[in-house]
C-alpha cells in the first residue's frame, strides 16, 4: 500500500517535470516521425530508382552480330543504338549505356564471357545510388544470360557452367553530374565525405549549440542575468561579448576538428591510392586543394556561428541549464535531419516546394559548401555560402531581439513555449 | 535635489497589471523603502528603475536623466532580490570584471576593487571560486559589487532577503554607511522592522497600488497599529496580501 502510494507520488511528480514529458514521452515519437518521413522518402527514392535501372540503352559498335544485338535489345525491352553514337547524348535523359562490340559476342559464342562497357549517370550520390552500376550490370547480365541460354547454347554443347553464371566482364564508369567518378572517388565521396565529415561536422555543430545554450541557461540559473543587464554596458555589447566568448571556445572545437580531419584525410587518401590492383583507384576528386580548405573551413565557421547564435536563441527560452540543453538537443536533431535523409538516398538538391524550407537549415547549407567544394560543383558552394551567409544575417537579427528584449528576464515573447520547458524568472517576489 | 523621480509608472505582463500608477521621489543620501508582500509589484517598480524593464506608460528619471543606456545605467548599482553570482569565477574577479565596466580607467579599477574587498568584508575567501560561498558571503559580494563603485542610486530588493541575523546586521550597517557617504539607497523588503530601521521615508505598496507613503513614525501615526507592521495591515483593510 504504502508503495503504492510512493510510487504515485513519483509517476504524478515526473508527469508534471515538463522535460521529463518532452524528452522520454514526446521525444521518441518526434523522433520516429520524422524517421518515418525520412523513410518513406528514402523508399520512394529506391522505387524511383529501380525505374531508372530499366531505363538504359545499348550501343552496339559492330557490325557481324546485328541480329543477336536486336535480339538482346528486345528481351531487355532496351533501345539499341548502332555504330559509334556518343553516349553522353543519350544519357541526357538515361540512367546508363551499356556498350558493345563484335568481340562481346565473339567471346560469348565462344562460350567466354563478353567486356561490356557500362557508363551510369547519377545527379546524388549515395548508398542507393553507389548501388546503381551494379543493378544496371545485373539487368544487362540477365538478358545476355537469356540469349546465351536460348540461342547460343544449342550450338555450344561443351559450354560450362561457370561462364553461364557469369557471361559478362564489365566496365563500369559512374558518373556524378557529368564527373567520371572510379568507385575508389565513390567510395571517397559517400563515406569519407558524405558520411564521416558531414557526421564531424554535424557533431561539432551540435556541440557548438549546447555550449551556446549551456551559456544562457547558466545564466538564467544562477540568477545572474538580471545583474548582468543592469550593469552600464550596452545590451548589443552584452550580447556580442557572450557571442565571442562562446566563439572562442567553440574556435578550439575548430582548431581539433581542424587536426581531426587532416588525420582523416590523410588516412583515408593512403587507403584509396594505395590498392590499384584491388580496383581501387586513385582518387583526385576528393584531394582538396588549398582554396576549398580555405572555403570549407570558412563555410564551417559561417556555420558555427550561426549555429552558436541559435543556440543562444533556444537556450533563453528554458529557465535552466537542463531545459536549455534538452531544447537546443532537440533542434539540433531537427537540423541534422535533412542531412541524415542524404544518406537514406534523397537527393537534397532535388527537393522542392514545401521540402525547400530545409534551405533554412545551415547544417543542410554547409553540407552543400562541402559537397560543392569537394566535388568541384562551384554552384552548389555558392549556393551553400549564400545561402549561410542570409542565415547568419537572419539569426543575428533574431538572437539580437531574443536576447535584448526584456522578454528573457521576464517571459512574454514566447510563453506557450516557454511554459513547455517550465521557463520565465519566478514572478513570486514581484 | 531629488535624485530619483518616478511619475506614473504602470507595467503590465499578459493582461495583469503589476504596477499601477506608482509615483515618488527620493533625495540625495535618502533611504528610500518599499514595503510590500510578495507580488505587490516591488521588483517590477525596481526594475524599471534600473533600466532593465521598459514602463508602458509613466516616467523615471535618475538625476534627470531616463536609465536604460549604459552611461545613465552607470549612475545606478542594483542588486537584484535572489541575485547568484558565478560559480568558478574568483570574488576578486568578479568584483574587478563589474568595476571595468564602471571605471574610467584602470586606477579607477583599482580603487572600486579596493573598495569591494573592503565592503565585502571576505578576506582570502574571495581568491576562491564564488561557487563555495555560503549564502551570506554571496549576498556580501553582490552588495559590494554594487555599492564599490559608489553609483548615484542603489537599488536594493530584499538586500537581507535569507540572510542570519549577524550577516543581516552586517549588511544594513553597509547600507547606512553608504547614505552617509552621500549615496542614494532605494530598497524594498517585507521585513517591517528592517525597513523602520533603515529607512527615513517609505511607500506602502499593494497589488501594484501605492497606498501610504511617509517615514515609518508619519505611517503608523496615520494608520494606527503598534508598529510599522500592524499599520501596513490596517493600511490595506484586511485584504489579503497576495492577488
Amino acid at each position: 500500500m504504502k508503495l503504492k502510494q510512493v510510487m504515485m507520488k513519483e509517476v504524478k511528480e515526473l508527469l508534471k517535470e515538463r522535460t521529463v514529458l518532452l524528452g522520454v514521452i514526446l521525444g521518441p515519437i518526434i523522433i520516429f516521425v520524422i524517421f518515418a518521413g525520412m523513410s518513406m522518402a528514402a523508399g520512394q527514392q529506391a522505387l524511383e530508382q529501380a525505374e531508372q535501372v530499366r531505363n538504359y540503352a545499348i550501343i552496339y559498335r559492330g557490325q557481324a552480330y546485328s541480329d543477336y544485338a536486336n535480339m538482346l535489345a528486345d528481351s531487355l525491352g532496351v533501345p539499341i543504338y548502332l555504330g559509334d553514337v556518343d553516349p553522353s547524348e543519350l544519357l541526357e535523359d538515361r540512367t546508363a549505356v551499356v556498350i558493345i562490340d563484335d568481340e562481346f559476342f565473339d567471346n560469348i559464342t565462344r562460350g567466354i564471357p563478353g567486356r561490356a562497357d557500362i557508363i551510369v549517370m547519377t545527379m546524388s550520390l549515395n548508398f542507393l545510388s553507389m548501388s546503381l552500376p551494379q543493378q544496371v550490370e545485373a539487368s544487362f547480365t540477365q538478358g545476355v544470360y537469356n540469349l546465351v541460354a536460348s540461342l547460343i547454347k544449342a550450338s555450344l554443347p561443351n559450354v560450362d557452367e561457370w561462364f553461364l553464371q557469369r557471361p559478362v566482364v564489365s566496365n563500369t564508369t559512374l558518373y556524378y553530374r557529368g564527373m567520371p567518378l572510379s568507385p575508389g572517388e565513390a567510395f571517397g565521396l559517400v563515406f569519407g565525405v558524405g558520411l564521416s565529415v558531414t557526421m564531424a561536422t554535424m557533431i561539432l555543430v551540435m556541440s557548438s549549440m549546447q555550449v551556446a545554450a549551456t551559456s544562457v541557461g547558466i545564466e538564467r540559473e544562477s540568477k545572474t542575468l538580471e545583474m548582468l543587464l543592469s550593469l552600464p554596458v550596452s545590451r548589443r555589447e552584452l550580447i556580442l561579448g557572450k557571442i565571442l566568448g562562446v566563439a572562442f571556445i567553440t574556435g578550439l572545437g575548430i582548431i581539433s576538428y581542424a587536426v581531426g580531419i587532416g588525420i582523416y584525410f590523410y588516412s583515408l587518401g593512403s587507403i584509396v591510392n594505395q590498392a590499384p590492383e584491388q580496383g581501387i583507384q586513385a582518387s583526385p576528386t576528393i584531394s582538396m586543394t588549398p582554396l576549398s580548405i580555405v572555403a570549407f573551413m570558412v563555410g564551417l565557421t559561417v556555420t558555427l556561428v550561426t549555429s552558436l547564435l541559435i543556440g543562444m536563441v533556444v537556450g533563453s527560452i528554458p529557465q535552466d541549464v537542463r531545459g536549455a540543453q534538452l531544447a537546443s538537443s532537440y533542434v539540433g536533431l531537427l537540423l541534422l535531419a535533412p542531412v541524415f535523409a542524404v544518406f537514406f538516398g534523397i537527393d537534397l538538391t532535388s527537393l522542392e516546394g514545401v521540402w525547400s524550407i530545409v534551405y533554412l537549415d545551415p547544417v543542410v547549407l554547409l553540407y552543400l559548401v562541402i559537397w560543392g567544394v569537394v566535388t568541384g560543383d562551384h554552384g552548389m558552394a555558392t549556393t551553400g555560402f549564400a545561402g549561410l551567409l542570409v542565415n547568419l544575417v537572419v539569426w543575428v537579427v533574431v538572437a539580437s531581439r531574443a536576447l535584448g528584449s526584456e522578454a528573457i528576464l521576464v517571459g512574454g515573447y514566447s510563453r506557450r513555449l516557454r511554459s513547455v520547458f517550465r521557463a520565465g524568472l519566478p514572478r513570486s517576489s514581484s | 535635489m531629488d535624485v530619483i523621480v518616478v511619475e506614473d509608472l504602470r507595467k503590465s505582463f499578459d493582461g495583469h497589471e503589476a504596477v499601477r500608477g506608482v509615483s515618488f521621489t527620493v533625495g540625495e543620501g535618502e533611504i528610500y523603502g518599499i514595503i510590500g508582500p510578495n507580488g505587490a509589484g516591488k521588483t517590477t517598480t525596481l526594475r524599471m528603475i534600473a533600466g532593465i524593464l521598459r514602463p508602458d506608460t509613466g516616467k523615471v528619471l535618475i538625476q534627470g536623466k531616463e536609465p536604460g543606456e549604459a552611461r545613465e545605467k552607470g549612475l545606478i548599482g542594483y542588486l537584484p532580490e535572489d541575485a547568484g553570482v558565478y560559480r568558478h569565477l574568483k570574488g576578486i574577479d568578479f568584483l574587478r570584471f563589474v568595476a571595468g565596466l564602471y571605471a574610467e580607467d584602470e586606477n579607477e579599477v583599482d580603487r572600486m576593487v579596493e573598495k569591494g574587498v573592503e565592503i565585502s568584508g571576505l578576506g582570502e575567501a574571495l581568491n576562491k571560486p564564488m561557487g563555495g560561498y555560503s549564502k551570506g558571503m554571496k549576498r556580501r559580494i553582490l552588495l559590494a559589487a554594487v555599492l564599490m563603485a559608489k553609483p548615484r542610486v542603489a537599488i536594493l530588493d530584499e538586500p537581507t532577503s535569507g540572510l542570519d541575523v549577524y550577516h543581516s546586521v552586517m549588511v544594513r550597517n553597509i547600507i547606512k554607511e553608504y547614505a552617509r557617504s552621500g549615496g542614494t539607497v532605494l530598497l524594498s523588503s517585507h521585513n517591517m522592522l528592517e525597513v523602520e530601521y533603515l529607512c527615513d521615508r517609505l511607500m506602502f505598496l499593494h497589488r501594484g497600488r501605492k497606498l501610504g507613503e511617509g517615514t515609518p513614525g508619519e505611517l503608523v501615526s496615520r494608520y494606527g497599529g503598534a508598529n510599522l507592521e500592524e499599520a501596513f495591515i490596517n493600511a490595506i483593510g484586511g485584504d489579503s496580501v497576495e492577488a
